[in-house]
C-alpha cells in the first residue's frame, strides 16, 4: 500500500515535469523551432483530451453497469474522425483561413459576426462544461483519497471519509495556475499555445499507458488469459441484445457530435491546428488511440465485479484492481493516469471557456460600456489578457462550487453525457453554417435558445433530483402541476430513456427552429458574405471578399488602433502591406479598405470576429457591402462550374473536329498524289502511242521514195496506235463517267449467268491463243439481278482477260464460277498465276495500277479495266473484291445484291 | 467534387463512404445479428465482431490517408 505523502510527492514531481514539458513547448514555440510540436502525432495526442477521467474511471464503471454501452462514446468519435473528408476537413480549413478562435467565434462569424449568438454559445458551454469540470475535480481528489487510504475497505473504492474537499480545491488552483501561465501568456494572433499541446500530448500518453498497463495486468497476471476473463462474467452482461436499442444509436451520435463541439475538442482539432495535413493522420491515428483505449475496458469491469468485494464502486475499478492485486506501481501509475485525463481536460476546457468567456461576454459588454478606451491610453492588451486570467479563475471556481455543493451526491455520474447533449445543441447551426447558405442569424439564435433552454429544463434541472430551480415535485408533476409540462415526459411523451427523450425535443425543436426562421428572414449584407466565405470555403478565397466592404476611417484613429492591439512594430508591418496590396504605390501608411479589413482579421484572430468588427466599427464611419458584388462571388462558383463543364465540352468537340480535319486532309493529300499520278500517268501513256506515231509519220514525211509494202506497214501501225490512243481515251473517258455518275443507267432485271457465258465466249479466243485453260466451275441457277448487260459483262470480260494475260504459269488455268451466298449473287474468277502483292493489294482497284507490273509482262493495257470494272459494280450496288491471299494466284469476288428466284419472279 | 482536383474521384468515394460503412456494420439491426451466445477462443461473438470492424475502420483510414498523401 501506498502512503499518502508518497502519493503527494510523485504526483508533484508528475506535475513539475509536465510544467517542464509545457515551459519547453513554449521556448521551443517561441524560438520559431516548432518542429515535432507541428507534428500529425502531437497533435492527435492532443486531440486525446477527448478521454477524460470520465473515460479513464468512467468507462471501467459504464460497461460493468451497461456492457458494451460505454463502446458508443469511442464508435461515434472514430466515425466521425475516419469520415473526416465530410465534416472535419471543411471545418478546419474555414478555422484556420479565418483565423477562428473558439466554437462560438466559429457559430457567430459564420452569421454575420452576430455577437448575441457568440455570447449564447458561450453561456450553453459554460453552463455545459462546468459541471464536467466539477467531475474531474471530484475524481482526482476521490482516487487520491482512495490510493492513499489504508485500509480493507478502500478497495470498494469509496473513500473513508467524504469527498476531501481541501485537496479539491489544492487541486483547482494548481490547475488555474497552470492555466494561467502556459494559457494565456500572450495574446496570439492564431490562440495557438504550444506549451499546453505539448503537456497535453504527454499526458494523452501517460493515460494510454497507465490504462493498457491495468489491462494487461488484469487479463494476464490475475485472470492467465482473455478467455478466463470472460468466462468469469456474468451471462447477462454480455450476451444481451437489449443494448443495442435507441439508446446505443443516440449515444453513438452524441459523441459523434460532441467530439465536434465540445468546446475543448474545438479548440484542439480547429483551432490548435497548423495543418491540414495533420488531420489527415489524426483520421485514423486518433480512432487508433480511443480504440486501444477502450481494449481493456471490458476486461477490467469483468474482473473488478469478480474480483472485487461486492458493491465496491465500479468507477474506481481501473484503481482498486492494481491495489487488490498488490501491485503498486501499477497503481500509482493508474492514479497517474486519472490525474493525467482530469487535468489536461480541465486545462484545456479552461482555456477554450476562457477564450470565449473574455472575447464573447466580457469585451462586449467593456465596449459597450467602455470600460476600454480604443483610443490612445487604451491598454486593450492587458484587459484581454486580464480578463482571460480572472475567466479561468472563475470557470474553476465554478467548477469547484459545483463539486462542493453536489459532491455528496451522485448527481455527477451523469454529468459526462449530460454536458454532451448540452454543447450539441451547437450541432445545427454548426452544420447548417456550413451547408446550408440560406441558415441566418436569426434563424440560428432562435435554434440554439429553443434547443438550449429545452435541454435545460428536460435534462439539466431535473439531473440536480429537485436542489435546483426545478423542485422534485415539478419534476414528478410537471411545471404548474402540468402533467404536459413533466421535464421528462414532455408533452406526454413517455416510456423513452431520458437522454433520448432530451436529446429528441431539444434537437428537434433546435433544427426546425433554425430552418423555419432562416427562411421567414432575408439575410443583412454581412451575413450573406460570411455564409458565402463559409459554405463556399474551398471555393472563395478571403481575399476575394475583402474589396466587398467599403468602409472609411479616420487615418489617425484605425492606425492608434492598429498601434493599441498589435504593438508598433507589427502595426507599422500591416500599414505596409496594406498600402502595397491597396496598389496606391505611395509608402506611407494609408487607412484604405484593405488595411481596415486586414485590421479586422488580425484582431479577429485574437478577440474573435464578433468583438473584432465591434471594434473596428467604434472608429469607421460608415460601412456599404456591395450586394452585387457579393451576389456575383456567390454566383461565381455556379458560373465556374457551368464554365468548365462547357469547356470541357467544347475541347470534346474540337478534339472530335480535328480528328475529320485531319482525316479529310489526308484524304486530300492522297487524292492530290493520285491526280499527280494520274496525270503523269496518262501522259506517259498518251506519250508512248505519240511518239511513234509522230516518229513514223515523220519518215513518212521525209522519204518519199518509200516502197509501198514498207509504206503500208508504217501506216499500219500509226493507225493501230491511234486506235490504242482513241481507246485510252475512251476509257478514261469512261472512267471519269462512272466516277461522276452523270449519265444514268437503266438498271433492268436479268439473268447475269447470260452475262457471264457472253463473257466466257468472249475470251476463249484469247486463251486458246495464249494456252490458258477456262476451267467452268459450278454455276448458279435461275437468278434474277437488277442490273445492265453491257456494264456486268464488260466487268467479267476484264477480269477474266486479266486473268489470262498476266498468267504466266507452266500449266495455266483461269476458273469461273458462280454461286448463291446469302443474300447475294457472286462471281468468282480464280487463276494460278503470280497473284497479287501483298503492297499492291490495297491499291489494285486505283487507275493505272496493275497489279501485275511485277510480271513485266509485254501485254498492253492501259491500266484503267479495274478501276472501271470497280465503279461499275459500285454504281451497280454490288462490290468487285480481291480476296484474301490463299497462296497462288488472284481470286476476284464480283457480288450484286437482292436477287431472285427466276422460277418465282 | 469540388476543391479536388488532384484527388482521383474514386477515392473521394471511398472517404465519403467509409464512415457510411461503419454506420451501418455498427448500428442495429446488423450489430444484433452478432448478439449471440457464441464465443470465438473464450470471447464473446459480440466482442469480437464490434473491435474487430473497428479495427478495420482504422486499418480503412489509415491506408486511404496513405493514398490520400501519395496522390498529393
Amino acid at each position: 500500500m501506498l502512503s499518502a505523502n508518497f502519493v503527494l510527492v510523485a504526483s508533484l514531481v508528475y506535475v513539475a515535469i509536465l510544467f517542464a514539458v509545457a515551459f519547453a513547448g513554449d521556448r521551443r514555440a517561441r524560438n520559431g523551432r516548432l518542429g515535432w510540436l507541428q507534428s500529425p502525432v502531437v497533435y492527435t495526442l492532443s486531440i486525446s483530451v477527448y478521454c477524460t477521467s470520465w473515460t479513464f474511471y468512467g468507462a471501467v464503471g459504464s460497461a460493468a453497469r451497461n456492457s458494451l454501452e460505454f463502446a458508443t462514446i469511442y464508435i461515434g468519435p472514430t466515425l466521425v474522425f475516419v469520415g473526416w473528408w465530410l465534416f472535419l476537413r471543411k471545418l478546419v480549413h474555414i478555422g484556420r483561413t479565418q483565423g477562428i478562435t473558439s466554437i462560438a467565434d466559429m457559430i457567430s462569424s459564420r452569421y454575420g459576426k452576430s455577437a448575441r449568438i457568440a455570447a449564447l454559445v458561450t453561456l450553453i458551454a459554460v453552463i455545459g462544461t462546468t459541471p464536467y469540470i466539477a467531475l474531474q475535480l471530484k475524481a482526482v481528489t476521490t482516487s487520491y483519497q482512495v490510493i492513499s487510504n489504508l485500509g480493507p475497505d478502500a478497495l470498494s473504492g469509496v473513500p473513508r471519509s467524504h469527498p476531501d474537499f481541501r485537496t479539491g480545491f489544492w487541486i483547482a488552483a494548481g490547475m488555474a495556475v497552470f492555466t494561467i501561465l502556459f494559457g494565456t501568456r500572450n495574446i496570439d494572433a492564431q490562440e495557438r499555445h504550444h506549451g499546453v499541446v505539448a503537456a497535453i500530448a504527454l499526458e494523452a500518453v501517460v493515460k494510454l499507458v497507465a490504462l493498457m498497463a491495468v489491462g494487461l495486468m488484469v487479463v494476464f497476471a490475475v485472470a492467465g488469459s482473455p478467455a478466463e476473463i470472460f468466462a468469469r462474467a456474468a451471462p447477462q452482461l454480455l450476451h444481451s441484445q437489449d443494448v443495442f436499442g435507441p439508446r446505443w444509436i443516440t449515444l453513438t451520435l452524441l459523441s459523434g457530435a460532441a467530439v465536434v463541439c465540445l468546446p475543448r475538442e474545438f479548440h484542439v482539432t480547429v483551432v490548435e491546428n497548423t495543418s491540414e495535413r495533420n488531420l489527415q493522420t489524426a483520421s485514423w491515428l486518433f480512432p487508433l488511440y480511443v480504440f486501444l483505449i477502450s481494449l481493456f475496458v471490458l476486461p477490467i469491469a469483468i474482473a473488478g465485479l469478480s474480483y472485487l468485494p461486492a458493491g465496491s464502486n465500479p468507477d474506481m475499478f481501473v484503481l482498486t484492481m492494481p491495489m487488490w492485486a498488490g501491485q503498486d506501481t501499477i497503481a500509482l501509475l493508474a492514479f497517474l493516469g486519472g490525474f493525467s485525463s482530469a487535468t489536461s481536460m480541465v486545462i484545456v476546457a479552461c482555456i477554450a471557456l476562457s477564450t470565449m468567456v473574455s472575447n464573447h461576454l466580457i469585451m462586449p459588454v467593456a465596449l459597450k460600456f467602455k470600460w476600454v478606451s480604443l483610443g490612445a491610453g487604451g491598454e486593450i492588451r492587458h484587459f484581454l489578457l486580464t480578463s482571460r486570467r480572472i475567466s479561468i479563475c472563475f470557470i474553476l471556481l465554478l467548477g469547484f462550487l459545483y463539486f462542493r455543493l453536489s459532491g455528496e451526491s451522485d448527481a455527477l455520474a451523469a454529468i459526462g453525457l449530460i454536458s454532451f447533449a448540452g454543447v450539441v445543441q451547437v450541432l445545427p447551426s454548426l452544420i447548417a453554417g456550413l451547408c446550408w447558405r440560406h441558415a441566418n442569424a436569426s434563424g440560428a439564435f432562435a435554434g440554439l435558445l429553443a434547443g438550449g433552454l429545452l435541454w435545460a429544463y428536460t435534462l439539466f434541472l431535473p439531473s440536480f433530483g429537485g436542489a435546483f430551480l426545478l423542485s422534485a415535485d415539478d419534476i414528478e408533476h410537471g411545471l404548474f402541476g402540468w402533467a404536459l409540462l413533466r421535464p421528462q415526459e414532455l408533452f406526454g411523451l413517455s416510456g423513452i430513456d431520458p437522454l433520448v427523450h432530451s436529446l429528441f425535443w431539444s434537437l428537434s425543436a433546435n433544427s426546425i427552429l433554425l430552418v423555419l426562421v432562416s427562411l421567414c428572414r432575408e439575410p443583412r449584407p454581412l451575413e450573406r458574405l460570411q455564409s458565402t466565405l463559409f459554405v463556399d470555403a474551398f471555393r472563395t478565397p478571403a481575399e476575394a471578399t475583402s474589396g466587398l466592404i467599403r468602409r472609411s476611417a479616420a487615418t489617425y484613429d484605425i492606425s492608434v488602433l492598429a498601434h493599441r492591439m498589435l504593438g508598433t512594430e507589427e502595426a507599422q508591418r500591416l500599414l505596409q502591406e496594406a498600402g502595397r496590396e491597396g496598389g496606391d504605390g505611395s509608402s506611407g501608411p494609408v487607412a484604405n479598405d484593405a488595411f481596415i479589413s486586414l485590421l479586422e482579421r488580425r484582431l479577429a484572430g485574437s478577440v474573435g470576429a464578433a468583438s473584432a468588427h465591434a471594434m473596428i466599427s467604434q472608429v469607421i464611419t460608415g460601412e456599404t457591402i456591395s450586394l452585387d458584388e457579393l451576389i456575383k462571388i456567390a454566383d461565381e462558383t455556379q458560373r465556374i462550374r457551368e464554365y468548365s463543364r462547357r469547356l470541357e465540352q467544347k475541347s470534346q468537340q474540337l478534339e472530335a473536329t480535328a480528328g475529320q480535319l485531319s482525316a479529310a486532309n489526308d484524304r486530300l493529300t492522297r487524292l492530290d498524289a493520285e491526280k499527280d499520278e494520274f496525270l503523269s500517268q496518262v501522259s506517259h501513256e498518251v506519250r508512248t502511242p505519240l511518239t511513234s506515231i509522230r516518229s513514223f509519220s515523220e519518215i513518212l514525211v521525209a522519204t518519199r521514195d518509200l516502197q509501198s509494202a514498207e509504206a503500208d506497214r508504217f501506216l499500219r501501225i500509226i493507225h493501230e496506235e491511234s486506235m490504242r490512243l482513241t481507246r485510252l481515251l475512251d476509257s478514261s473517258l469512261d472512267l471519269s463517267l462512272l466516277e461522276h455518275g452523270e449519265l444514268p443507267w437503266e438498271l433492268r432485271r436479268l439473268d447475269p449467268e447470260l452475262a457471264l457465258e457472253n463473257a466466257i465466249r468472249t475470251c476463249e479466243g484469247l486463251a486458246v491463243n495464249t494456252r490458258v485453260q477456262l476451267i467452268a466451275g459450278e454455276r448458279a441457277q435461275e437468278v434474277l439481278v437488277q442490273a445492265d448487260a453491257d456494264r456486268l459483262s464488260q466487268v467479267f470480260i476484264n477480269l477474266i482477260s486479266n486473268a489470262i494475260k498476266y498468267n504466266r504459269s507452266a500449266s495455266p488455268y483461269v476458273r469461273v464460277s458462280s454461286r448463291l451466298q446469302g443474300g447475294s449473287y457472286e462471281v468468282l474468277v480464280e487463276d494460278n498465276g503470280p497473284g497479287i502483292r501483298a503492297d499492291e493489294r490495297e491499291l489494285i482497284f486505283s487507275k493505272f495500277r496493275r497489279g501485275w507490273a511485277h510480271t513485266q509482262t509485254t501485254e498492253a493495257g492501259a491500266g484503267l479495266g479495274l478501276a472501271i470494272s470497280w465503279q461499275i459494280m459500285h454504281r451497280l450496288g454490288g462490290s468487285l473484291i480481291l480476296m484474301p491471299d490463299a497462296g497462288t494466284g488472284a481470286c476476284f469476288r464480283v457480288a450484286l445484291d437482292g436477287w431472285q428466284d427466276a422460277a418465282t419472279a | 467534387m469540388k476543391n479536388t482536383p488532384n484527388v482521383p474521384p474514386r477515392l473521394v468515394a471511398a472517404l465519403v463512404l467509409l464512415p457510411c460503412l461503419g454506420l451501418f456494420l455498427l448500428m442495429p439491426p446488423v450489430v444484433q445479428l452478432f448478439a449471440l451466445e457464441v464465443d470465438v477462443g473464450g470471447v464473446p461473438l459480440i466482442v469480437v465482431y464490434l473491435f474487430g470492424v473497428w479495427l478495420g475502420l482504422i486499418v480503412c483510414a489509415a491506408w486511404l490517408a496513405r493514398r490520400l498523401l501519395r496522390s498529393g
